[in-house]
């Protein structure tokens, strides 16, 4: 059974694990042998409510991350912090950038099929391009950007630009 | 500083009196609330992680170690913030005491 909390403690971020995970086991054991001997219904009910909170902590760690943490976590796992006490899902910019460059290839294929009809003797450069190419175009521009902003920010931060604003210019009575 | 969930502030009592290990704190947690609060492991390490990096609690090194146990404590910092919430909800329970009164009258 322990095997089973194990593959579930796997779905908590590393960073978690690497912290927890040994511990939790520990006492998830301890809690079956102690108040796993009643009867075969508490028995579920245990096992329901331990794998449910394990479940739900995985999801909630997942998705929410203490600003002080978010530079130790690999790639992967950060999200578009927009302010400390609200975080976008990070599943949220893949699917909006995923839903601009479908779009914006359906608009080169119209486009182009228009010119086609119109003057076919005419090659469009949108043909030569596939959907996945787009995607994948857009895909790697956006993240580009989104780094050269982070390095950007990430500079300004350890220059301390940001706390230009908490400066005191005069001497507090 | 947000109102305390009453989850952690039975985490926080629990801790308030001695240090304790995570399986101890469970136990305990359901003993003071009668019962009424049984909290899941994940529920509670969650919550512990929270109040570690908020300084709220530490690791405490304690005699027993068998089997990878921890035990956590709270800090000053936490201490004094327990301290302050409790008294927040006396106030609010002071109040809420004399304006129920009032009304009864």
């Amino acid at each position: 059974m322990l095997a089973l909390y194990r593959c579930v403690l796997l779905l908590y971020p590393e960073i978690c694990r690497r912290e927890f995970a040994e511990e939790m086991l520990v006492v998830v054991s301890e809690r079956l042998e102690n108040d796993g001997r009643a009867g075969l219904l508490s028995r579920m009910k245990l096992h329901g409510r331990e794998l449910a909170g394990l479940l739900s902590g995985a999801i909630d760690e997942r998705f929410r991350f203490k600003s002080s943490s978010y530079l130790a976590l690999p790639v992967a796992w950060r999200r578009i912090t927009m302010r400390s006490s609200f975080r976008f899902p990070r599943a949220v910019a893949p699917m909006m950038l995923l839903v601009l460059a479908l779009v914006s290839f359906t608009i080169s294929r119209a486009s182009s099929a228009a010119v086609k009809a119109t003057s076919p003797h005419l090659a469009t450069a949108g043909e030569r391009f596939s959907l996945p190419l787009s995607v994948g175009l857009w895909l790697g521009t956006a993240y580009l950007v989104g780094a050269i902003v982070w390095l950007l920010i990430h500079s300004l931060h350890r220059s301390g630009t940001q706390r230009l604003s908490d400066v005191e210019t005069w001497p507090q009575k | 500083m947000e109102p305390l969930t009453e989850t952690v502030l039975l985490i926080l009592l629990s801790l308030a009196e001695q240090p304790r290990h995570g399986y101890s704190i469970l136990k305990d947690v359901e003993q003071i609330s009668d019962g009424r609060v049984v909290l899941s492991t994940g529920t509670l390490y969650g919550a512990l992680r929270r109040l570690l990096e908020d300084r709220w609690i530490e690791r405490f090194a304690d005699d027993d170690t068998s089997r990878g146990k921890q035990a956590y404590r709270l800090t000053s910092f936490g201490h004094r913030n327990l301290q302050g919430e409790l008294s927040r909800m006396k106030k609010l329970t002071k109040l809420a005491s004399r304006r129920i009164a009032s009304e009864e009258v």
